[in-house]
């Protein structure tokens, strides 16, 4: 017993020792997660076209609307569409045209980054996608407070019907589309 | 001696574990609502828009057929009509000489009176004066287009005679008189 002892005493004197001897180093590497806190703000939220003409073209202002990144982390931008409904009768809609064509009950909506290449508008459909330069960048929104501008330019729809060559929407119906931009983690 | 050999080993676990709030926030969304309306046309088309009765004697009663007249709606909504008359004039010389319509279906001494009859309908309804409204109401939501189309027909009693002489009855004025026949179109 008394040998045992001994011998447990030299090697944990040894093992004590043997850094100094080798000269090691060792490291110890502590990652530290934080909450990422993610939110965005839109500026204004609402565009109130008026009364609207079949196969018509309207336009906000290329920096009508600012996303500010409110949360504290990097994030990227998403948009999505949908169709548009008749406010007294949801039933009723415009599909949302996934390829930039109208027609009869199929509008068109694009949104423009501001300051992008002029008239550089893409896409909106369905379908969620990551908004984008014209040059295919990504928008991301670095940090809390960074922002960025955009419009949106819409299609409507054909004419529902048609007298002496000139064609006319059912009058009097307002439609509502609800567009939603999402932030996700960069 | 016993050697004890106490081993005392400290783990430091630094374990950050994501925490439910972090997972609920992976994303943010925000919504655009975009509003709009389409744009509203009232037209309405009265065909033929004209009555020629020819000559008519004191108390004379004349008619067209109950389709002579069609009402269209060329706009793009449904629309609520209403219909009115006014007094006859005399073409010569309006302040002159008038026939005042009736409000109560009896003609009078410059007083005549004006129906109307739908084509789906076997009776005349009254048409009388409003002068700051748009009269009473003719056709509920007219549908557009030409085959929500509706058509109707007229009848028209005149006055009796103004004097006799020689047996003949007379108006006062004789010539031609005019009257107009106002129907409105307001969104339904």
């Amino acid at each position: 017993m008394r040998v045992i002892s001994f011998i447990l005493v030299v090697t944990l004197a040894l093992v004590s020792c043997s850094p100094v001897l080798a000269e090691d180093n060792g490291t110890i590497t502590i990652t530290i997660l934080t909450d990422k806190y993610i939110e965005i703000t839109l500026e204004p939220s609402e565009w109130n076209i008026g009364d609207v003409e079949p196969n018509t073209e309207y336009m906000t202002n290329p920096t009508w609307c600012t996303i500010t990144n409110s949360g504290n982390c990097a994030v990227n931008i998403h948009v999505e569409g949908e169709d548009a409904v008749w406010v007294d009768n949801p039933t009723t809609k415009w599909m949302l045209s996934e390829d930039g064509d109208n027609a009869k009950n199929t509008y068109v909506l694009w949104y423009h980054i501001a300051y992008d290449d002029a008239d550089s508008y893409t896409l909106i459909t369905t379908i969620d996608g990551q908004m984008k330069k014209a040059n295919e960048d990504p928008i991301r929104l670095i940090g809390n407070g960074d922002n960025k501008q955009f419009g949106l330019k819409l299609l409507t729809p054909a004419a529902d019907f048609t007298v002496d060559d000139v064609g006319y929407f059912y009058g009097g119906r307002e439609m509502k589309i609800t567009v939603t931009i999402k932030a996700v983690a960069a | 001696m016993d050697v004890r050999i106490a081993s005392i080993a400290l783990v430091v676990f630094l374990a950050l574990i994501p925490s439910s709030l972090v997972l609920a926030l992976e994303s943010d969304s925000e919504t655009i609502t975009i509003t709009m309306t389409t744009k509203t046309v009232i037209e309405i088309e009265l065909n033929p828009p004209n009555w020629e009765t020819g000559i008519m004697g004191p108390e004379e009663e004349k008619n067209t057929q109950n389709d002579h007249f069609t009402i269209t709606n060329n706009g793009n909504c449904e629309v609520n009509t209403y219909i009115k008359g006014e007094d006859a004039v005399w073409v010569d010389d309006p302040d002159a000489y008038k026939w005042e319509l009736s409000s109560d279906g009896s003609n009078g001494t410059q007083k005549y009176v004006l129906w109307y009859e739908k084509a789906d309908e076997s009776s005349y309804t009254l048409i009388k004066k409003d002068e700051n409204g748009f009269g009473d109401l003719f056709t509920p939501n007219l549908g557009p287009g030409g085959d929500n189309a509706k058509k109707f027909g007229l009848k028209l009693e005149v006055p009796p005679a103004d004097y006799t002489k020689d047996g003949v009855e007379y108006f006062n004025e004789g010539g031609e008189m005019k009257t107009t026949i106002t129907i409105s179109g307001v969104v339904a």
